[in-house]
């Protein structure tokens, strides 16, 4: 057993020779850093994005859409309005869950255009006061057919005020089909107070005004091509507009016009439902899967889904951080036997001096721990560091609030397998020391 | 203080790259009593450094016995060996003394206590010798900073502070200029002073008319005389 003397005269020797090649001890520490914070903030990252989307899909456990679209498109495109609508749902439906006695709450949802990238979500007053933050300035009422309240983040990133007026674009920016909505002039008339969800990322205005403006759109776009096909010599917009009220008329009107996905009168894309409890969930889930032309979604279940998709993504990351690591510590056993290869001839000289082989290569050996253990400590800080740091540009940027200090499983293992491959660094390096021959070294001076 | 060496049969011979086995030292016979001092002589590859690694424990013969005091050395395990490098054995070499890593005191004071036996040096007392060797203005320098003389002087100036019983210099002068070689050889007589017994291999005319050899022990002509 190693005296308390003697192991503290090996640490000092091995601190020694770090600090006499400072350049590839930093290198080498910060290679390890490096890949541990790649680790560290893809596993925060991550959990904060399945945290979001489980919260986000406890507030309302069924969704009932379109038939046709698949469960996960669903919720992305009503809950967290990152994916393209799947497609519409007649009025009635909304009108049907709402009388329900099964049905707690039930919020229409109308997704169709945006305004500087951000999603316009037709809906009504109730929705917005049932999100339970409040106006940050403003009215939430949406009283008027042109007014529009805007999230949190929405109202920073576009930078409007109360009162502030603008158009709609249908699609989004870049979209090939994008192109502004001259129809209706919008006009802000609140800001919600943040939620720390995807609303914070979205506008929101009456389920009316999208009816309004592509049933205008639609007379305007008929208008254009009788006159290019010269089978009409007069057709007023507002004998359109007034046509496109009768339902039936307007139901062939939409489909010569428009595909699936364009919002006319009485359709929605969505209605996001609260039941009194999950039995009453799974009853109307199947009652409204089977029903012809919609399509009832657990969003649990569905969350659940989403979650495992993007399980696979973070698989293929994972691998590639942990590969990032294995290499940081290949680069360090590199980077040690070159050293050990220069000191050969001091090591010989220990051994002149009667130190033996086997504390010659613990003092290597606590050298690989020391360069371990350091890029363990820094990637740490580095990684939750970081994370802290862009916390409120993720959250800006992603709707997604990171906690920058939770501790994920992904990383539990990244410090595991640094550690553990230190281990065996210091292990390759003690034995590679061991078996030099020194005395051969000692000979050739 | 000093030990006697006794060499019996000493036989080593070495592989060579191109195979094939050649022997460098064969079949000598040589006694050194305590104190005395003994100068190993012949040409380069005579087998000079390979009898002051024998003797220190280094290598091991492949025939024959060496004895330091009383001690049959050959015959020791290497913890053994290591163990009596540490305890009674100074070393000098021509290069390469110093550990670069460590202060010029700290290879006084931290190579002690990573060996078994050896005798510890505290660092008022690392900082006299190293002051009485006129080294005092680089007590915290590192290696790199001296000069080869100085940095040959503190590797005496280490040997000394062990007390040793046996000191083994190989070409300690060999880089050095005459000044410089003349303050490394005070201080090597300073400890045959203290009674140790000196094994040294040297070209250096110097070192010769300095120091007066008890013995000589001529690898190339097979003498001891």
């Amino acid at each position: 057993m190693m005296k308390g003397g003697k192991l503290r005269a090996v640490v000092t020797l091995s601190l020694r020779y770090l600090g006499s090649r400072r350049f590839a001890t930093v290198v080498s520490v910060l290679a390890i850093a490096i890949s541990l914070l790649f680790v560290v903030g893809v596993g925060v990252v991550n959990f904060a994005v399945k945290k979001t989307a489980v919260e986000g899909s406890i507030r309302y456990p069924l969704v009932v859409g379109p038939s046709g679209a698949s469960g996960v498109q669903l919720i992305l495109s009503t809950i967290f309005y990152i994916d393209k609508p799947a497609g519409t749902i007649p009025f009635s439906v909304y009108e049907e869950l709402k009388k329900d006695q099964r049905v707690v709450a039930a919020y229409p949802v109308a997704v169709a255009d945006s305004y500087q990238n951000v999603r316009i979500i037709g809906t009504d007053a109730a929705f917005l006061h049932d999100l339970g933050v409040g106006a940050a300035a403003g009215s939430l009422e949406l009283s008027a057919v042109d007014d529009a309240v805007f999230g949190y983040r929405a109202a920073l990133r576009t930078g409007v005020k109360l009162s502030d007026r603008f158009h709609g674009q249908h699609g989004m920016v870049g979209a090939a089909d994008a192109h502004e909505h001259q129809e209706l002039q919008y006009r802000v008339a609140g800001v919600l107070n943040p939620t720390g969800g995807p609303e914070d990322n979205a506008i929101y205005t009456q389920y009316q005004s999208v009816w309004h403006i592509h049933e205008k759109h639609m007379a305007s776009q008929d208008h254009d091509s009788e006159h290019e096909d010269g089978r009409a010599e007069h057709a007023e917009d507002a004998e359109h507009a007034e046509h496109a009220e009768h339902e039936g008329e307007h139901d062939e009107h939409a489909q010569h016009h428009h595909d699936k996905y364009m919002l006319s009168t009485n359709t929605l894309t969505a209605v996001l439902v609260r039941t009194a409890n999950p039995v009453f969930t799974g009853m109307l889930e199947r009652e409204y899967t089977l029903k012809e032309g919609t399509l009832a979604v657990d969003t649990g279940k569905s969350t659940r889904d989403f979650v495992a998709h993007l399980n696979k993504g973070e698989v293929f990351v994972e691998l590639m951080s942990m590969a990032m690591l294995v290499i940081a510590v290949i680069m360090i056993l590199v980077t040690l036997v070159m050293s050990l290869n220069e000191r050969r001839r001091e090591m010989a000289l220990m051994r002149s001096l009667g130190i033996g082989r086997f504390t010659i290569s613990l003092t290597v050996m606590v050298e690989a721990l020391v360069l371990t253990v350091l890029g363990v400590g820094f990637g740490l800080l580095a990684g939750h560091g970081l994370t802290w740091w862009l916390a409120p540009l993720i959250k800006a940027r992603a709707g997604v609030d990171v906690e920058p200090f939770v501790l994920t499983s992904m990383e539990a293992w990244g410090v595991a397998i640094a550690l553990l491959a230190g281990q065996v660094l210091a292990l390759v390096s003690m034995v590679w020391t061991y078996r030099m021959n020194l005395v051969e070294e000692i000979a050739r001076q | 203080m000093g030990v006697t060496i006794r060499l019996e049969n000493l036989v080593k011979s070495f592989t060579e790259p191109q195979g094939g086995q050649r022997r460098v030292i064969s079949g000598l016979n040589a006694s050194l009593p305590a104190g005395q001092t003994v100068l190993v002589d012949g040409p380069s590859g005579a087998g000079k450094s390979t009898l002051m690694n024998l003797i220190s424990g280094l290598m091991l013969p492949d025939e024959g016995r060496v004895l330091v005091g009383e001690v049959e050395v050959s015959a020791l395990s290497e913890s053994a060996r290591d163990a009596f490098r540490a305890a009674r054995v100074g070393y000098v070499f021509q290069t390469f003394n110093l550990i670069s890593a460590l202060t010029v005191r700290e290879n006084l004071t931290m190579p002690p206590l990573l060996s078994a036996g050896n005798r510890r040096v505290s660092v008022k007392e690392a900082t006299d010798i190293l002051e009485s060797f006129g080294l005092g203005g680089h007590l915290d320098k590192r290696p790199y900073q001296l000069s080869v003389g100085q940095r040959q002087r503190v590797a005496v100036a280490r040997a000394l502070s062990q007390r040793p019983a046996l000191l083994l210099a190989d070409e300690p002068t060999a880089s050095l200029d005459n000044d410089s070689a003349r303050a490394v050889l005070e201080a090597v007589i300073s400890l045959k002073r203290q009674g140790a017994t000196l094994v040294m291999a040297t070209h250096d005319p110097l070192v010769k008319e300095t120091l007066a050899f008890d013995q000589t022990w001529d690898l190339g002509r097979k003498e001891v005389v």
